[in-house]
């Protein structure tokens, strides 16, 4: 368990290092503030995956250096109940000249274990990392997937209660990767707590129980990963706005299981300057009743109705579908599709009837809306009017006239079996 | 405390230093017998040097030449290592917690290995000429583990001050060679003007405890007991003030690093 209260830690930035002695000689200011968290705090408890995502810059690195204890926090305590390992301490105590084995041990008393358990675990760690020989061999001939091999395997063979995943896994090749990831999740089954740092959304929304926005060193949302993931784009998005009114993120409230109403009228979306409005939003069958479920492969129809209040000289109009997970398993838009549709003066309403063939696997989607203004690039716009998530739901029955398949949606595949005229020899 | 932590790191110091030798560890022998060699064989028998006012045997000059200079050699590199150790050890002090002064802890206990090596070397050459100075010899570690007192806690002092400053290291390197011509390692008290021998005794700690060396090996009496303790105050002085500097910026220093 994990428990981080109230943590922040400011960095004095200095020209130069030695301006922090003239400094406590002089009793003067020779430095300029860098606020690098703010008031921080959050709890894994056992067996929890906690994740956390922002920007580059927004203090991921110096949250997990605090929980770490390499930095000390300026206010605020952590608490944690054991060690504390992870992909972050990649090399460290490694020296290149060692062999893997003797790094093995030096890295181990590192992060804090005694002889008998690095006795105890040796042979686990070597048959884990499958190096094959190169256990014997100085790290500098190791690729750098090979030494994160090492690193991860005595990480976890660490008895940590977190462990920190972050990027530096991806260094391995996919096999391990696969590998690091079923031993996690055993990690976590036995009661470990993760703290997942990574730019991989899907990642997040996919593997953790929790996730945490941090940004310019705030916790600027916390709650369940998908909701906060949107969050994060809402973030992006607004920043890739140039229009003359600001856009605002107004986060969605989290109730998402409930059965929403047939059509919604949506006044604060996501991410959008409040002169779009979604007045309607509505699907429907082939036989044009007003659906909540689906059966696959069958066709839908999208009704939105948008009222925009100024003035829009090129107004295009998006569509995506997600799925439980928050994953988009489709998405576009009019001016993506190569459409123009006409300009709106202000006050006036416009239909957008989206028709789609839904051949979708069985499961729960959500409908995203948005409405840009001036596209540019492959599919960006200088203004983002609207644009929100989950704004109603769809349910997606298996059609048991299709074939039997598995993943996202069917590819209607066609098969031919023959026998070939000629016999085809195997390659040498 | 983790004590098995600050033996590997002083395990790992001998085999970073030796790592890719093939004589390996066998140099750590070989350094303080050359060394010995020199000053006894040099000195006694080619340049027939003799000690003023020593007993006039062959060897005197070169016990009280070795008798110094070991220890010495001991505090002077404890002090300069630790002046540089946060630094060098930065890549560990990055990534995993770790108690700051473990460091230059390590430090010591490395050359106090490297100290006992040579020193258990000069033992020797004094049993092979008959000139061990008895059970005075039981005052070394207690004034071996002082002199390093004092040693860590400049060292430490001076690692801090490194981490803000650079120059602190090259600093340290200048003063210790003044301080080594103006404490009488090669020379002998009784040739340097009054001046120089008065301040010896008041503002040189170092000659203290090497002036405590010589009493043993070369006089083979009894140390004297008033510069040692006056030592005992100003090592203590010394660490209590590293420490308290070092507990006061630790944030710092990490943020630094």
């Amino acid at each position: 368990m994990i428990r981080a209260d109230h943590i922040s830690k400011t960095f004095r930035l200095y020209r130069k290092p030695s301006d922090r002695l003239k400094e406590l000689i002089l009793r003067r200011n020779y430095h300029s503030v860098h606020c690098a968290l703010h008031d921080v705090s959050f709890q894994i408890t056992d067996g929890q995956t906690l994740g956390i995502i922002g920007q580059n810059g927004a203090g991921k690195s110096t949250l997990l250096k605090i929980l770490t204890g390499v930095l000390l926090p300026d206010t605020g305590d952590v608490q944690i109940s054991g060690r504390i390992t992870g992909l972050l301490e990649l090399g460290t105590g490694f020296n290149m000249d060692l062999t893997g084995l003797d790094n093995i041990r030096a890295n181990a008393m590192l992060l804090g274990m005694t002889q008998e358990q690095i006795q105890a675990r040796r042979t686990a760690i070597i048959a884990f990392a499958e190096l094959g020989s190169f256990i014997e061999e100085p790290l500098k001939t190791y690729s750098s997937g090979m030494v994160m091999r090492l690193a991860f395997a005595i990480a976890i063979h660490a008895d940590p209660v977190c462990f920190v995943v972050d990027e530096a896994l991806s260094v391995g090749d996919a096999y391990f990767q696969q590998k690091c990831m079923r031993r996690i999740q055993e990690f976590r089954a036995n009661g470990g707590s993760i703290l997942f740092v990574s730019h991989d959304m899907n990642a997040v929304k996919t593997l953790c129980d929790e996730a945490l926005l941090l940004e310019n060193g705030c916790v600027i949302d916390r709650g369940s990963p998908k909701a906060v993931v949107d969050h994060y784009h809402a973030m992006f998005l607004s920043r890739s706005h140039h229009g003359d009114l600001p856009v605002a993120i107004n986060k969605p409230p989290e109730v998402i299981d409930t059965q929403p109403a047939q059509s919604i009228v949506v006044e604060s979306p996501l991410v959008g300057t409040g002169e779009v409005r979604l007045l309607k939003l509505e699907l429907y069958n082939a036989a044009d009743q007003l659906i909540q479920h689906l059966t696959s492969e069958e066709p839908l129809r999208i009704v939105a109705h948008i009222q925009t209040l100024r003035d829009l000289d090129q107004p295009h109009y998006g569509i995506g579908i997600r799925n439980r997970l928050g994953q988009s398993v489709f998405e576009t838009n009019t001016y993506c599709m190569g459409q123009h549709p006409p300009a709106l003066v202000a006050g006036e309403t416009v239909q957008v009837i989206w028709q789609f063939t839904v051949n979708l696997i069985a499961g729960d989607y959500s409908i995203t809306v948005g409405v840009g203004n001036r596209p540019y690039g492959t599919g960006s716009f200088s203004e983002i009017l609207f644009f929100s998530h989950d704004l109603t739901m769809l349910k997606i029955e298996t059609n048991t006239t299709a074939i039997r398949y598995d993943g996202y949606f069917n590819m209607h595949p066609s098969v031919t079996i023959c026998t070939p005229e000629l016999p085809i020899l195997p390659n040498e | 405390m983790n004590i098995s932590l600050l033996f590997d790191f002083t395990r790992q110091d001998f085999v970073d230093r030796y790592s890719g030798s093939a004589l390996g560890a066998l140099w750590a022998f070989i350094h303080p017998l050359v060394m010995i060699f020199i000053f006894t064989v040099i000195f006694a028998n080619v340049m027939s040097a003799k000690l003023p006012g020593g007993s006039g045997g062959n060897y005197d000059y070169p016990i009280y030449l070795v008798s110094g200079l070991l220890p010495w050699i001991a505090f002077t590199n404890t002090i300069t290592r630790c002046s540089t150790v946060f630094l060098e050890k930065r890549h560990l002090l990055n990534k995993i917690r770790l108690t700051l002064a473990y460091l230059p802890v390590y430090v010591v206990i490395s050359e106090t290995v490297t100290f006992a090596i040579a020193f258990t070397l000069f033992l020797g050459f004094l049993a092979a000429t008959n000139q061990l100075p008895g059970a005075w010899l039981l005052f070394v570690p207690l004034i071996f583990i002082l002199q390093q007192i004092f040693a860590f806690g400049l060292g430490l002092l001076f690692g801090v001050l490194n981490v803000f400053l650079r120059d602190v290291k090259e600093l340290v390197t200048i003063v210790l060679t003044f301080w080594f011509w103006l404490t009488p390692l090669v020379w002998v008290p009784a040739v340097a003007p009054e001046w120089l021998q008065q301040l010896q005794d008041y503002i040189n700690p170092a000659n203290w405890f090497i002036a405590a060396y010589r009493d043993i090996f070369v006089h083979h009496h009894l140390p004297d007991i008033n510069a040692l303790s006056r030592l005992v105050i100003i090592a203590h002085a010394v660490l209590l003030g590293a420490w308290f500097l070092l507990k006061w910026l630790e944030k710092d220093i990490r943020d630094f690093l």
